[in-house]
């Protein structure tokens, strides 16, 4: 007889990813929106009569403002591809606004530090991306490079004396790679705890319903034992039909025998909880409603 | 002998044990009146909620040659029968007696904190692991069969290993 090895359904995002993944991109978006509405005005006095880079930011204000809309919108179901798109969409214009800002304190002859903003993002995105490392080592891989390209492209190195750029840029990168690797690890680890927990936690489920199922069956099928064995006394003449009988019994038996495979499984938290199956029966049928109700919603 | 058609209630039984003692059973209960090899042997004591079972087990057990059974559905129901329980030689006890009751444990104690000397058998349906059935087990005066018992092992109990009755 061929066997079918049952596959494993493909793991459900759970409502905790999703909800981590929303709360990240929810807050990179929020703090882009003020840090740029802050920026239009330094930028403002900064760059006395070039409207570019508050331009730029107020247009990264606007994609902001419709980014939380969006975000708002979908709170309950937004998937962590939708978040994880979100964080990369408010992310990735901060590499123009950051290359024009550049290229304009460069061009204005005052102290400034450069870079300041790349060293920040790529610690924010360290802490804030969603759990994933594709996006947020991308994200810093990009920033890292353009500090890079800016520093070298714009001559810093010959015009700042800074000898420790770019390289300390460099290590706020792999600080915020450490950070995103640091997170998505123990996101992992949580992961497969709760799973453990829901693995375990269905089996004691089973196990209840093993339980209760042979224990509501037991004491009839004691009954039907000895209905059998005072018949085989009183009624030799249906012997052959008693047989079959106990063949049926012989069945049932050996099938609550395998049930209580399950016992060890339970952990029973009280000498006084209830043995009384029906109970156990109406409780996993409460459950099972709940769980329902919960997943219709 | 012909067996009594309708079904006989729960605490008949008990009369049953001591119309048989005194020798003054009806003719209608003639199914325990009968003579059977090995003669009179032991009253038993079985305590069981479910009540067709509570009604086989008896009738198995008078079949194999107990002299009476006292049956009862509930702790208080076999306290009621404190005297006749009492001298029964061997108790037969289902662990679990329904939801917040006392169970057969309880039961247990009872008996043998009033006296009761006899023999001891526990059975449950329910799964070893559960505190009131490993208390059960870790009794050394009793036994603990597991539901669904052989026939053949319940009638042992109230049989000699040679095939004769228990006197």
């Amino acid at each position: 007889m061929a066997h079918t090895t049952p596959s494993a359904p493909p793991l459900r995002e759970t409502d905790e990813q999703r909800a981590r993944a929303w709360w990240g991109a929810f807050f990179a978006t929020a703090l882009t929106l003020l840090g740029e509405v802050a920026y239009i005005f330094i930028d403002w006095r900064v760059h006395a009569g070039d409207l570019t880079l508050p331009t730029l930011r107020a247009l990264h204000v606007l994609e902001a403002v419709g980014l939380l809309a969006l975000l708002v919108a979908r709170r309950r179901t937004a998937s962590s591809q939708l978040s994880a798109g979100v964080f990369t969409a408010v992310a990735l214009p901060y590499l123009i606004i950051f290359a024009v800002a550049e290229v304009a304190m460069a061009a204005l002859g005052h102290v400034w530090l450069p870079l300041t903003g790349h060293r920040l993002l790529m610690l924010g995105i360290g802490m804030l991306a969603p759990a994933g490392l594709k996006v947020g080592l991308g994200l810093i891989g990009a920033f890292a490079l353009e500090s890079v390209l800016l520093w070298y492209g714009l001559a810093l190195d010959e015009r700042l004396d800074m000898p420790w750029e770019p390289w300390i840029t460099l290590v706020w990168g792999g600080t915020g790679c450490g950070l995103l690797v640091f997170r998505v690890r123990t996101w992992r680890i949580e992961q497969r705890l709760q799973k453990a927990r829901a693995e375990a936690e269905s089996l004691e489920r089973v196990a209840r319903l093993f339980l209760a199922m042979r224990d509501a069956a037991n004491t009839p099928l004691q009954s039907l034992e000895v209905g059998v064995s005072l018949l085989q006394q009183r009624s030799p003449e249906n012997a052959a039909l008693l047989v079959t009988m106990e063949r049926a019994l012989s069945r049932l038996r050996s099938l609550t025998v395998r049930m209580a495979i399950a016992d060890p499984l339970l952990d029973w938290d009280s000498e006084e909880e209830s043995i009384d199956a029906e109970e156990v029966l109406r409780n996993l049928e409460e459950s099972l409603t709940r769980e329902l109700e919960r997943r219709r919603h | 002998m012909t067996r009594v058609s309708k079904p006989v209630p729960a605490m008949m039984w008990t009369n049953v044990g001591v119309a048989l003692k005194q020798g003054t059973l009806p003719g209608s209960w003639g199914l325990y009146d009968r003579q059977r090899p090995g003669g009179d042997v032991q009253r038993v004591l079985v305590l069981e909620d479910d009540d067709d079972l509570r009604t086989l087990l008896c009738d198995l057990l008078v079949a194999s040659g107990a002299q009476a059974c006292v049956s009862a559905a509930s702790f208080e129901a076999m306290v009621r029968q404190q005297e006749q329980v009492l001298q029964c030689e061997l108790a037969l006890l289902d662990v679990n007696l329904g939801a917040r009751v006392p169970s057969g444990l309880d039961a247990y104690h009872w008996l043998r904190e009033n006296g009761f000397e006899g023999r001891v058998v526990f059975l449950t349906g329910h799964a070893r692991s559960h505190p009131l059935v490993r208390q059960a087990h870790e009794l050394t005066q009793a036994r603990v069969l597991s539901k669904p018992v052989n026939a053949k092992e319940l009638m042992a109990l109230v049989r000699k290993p040679d095939g004769s009755h228990d006197a």
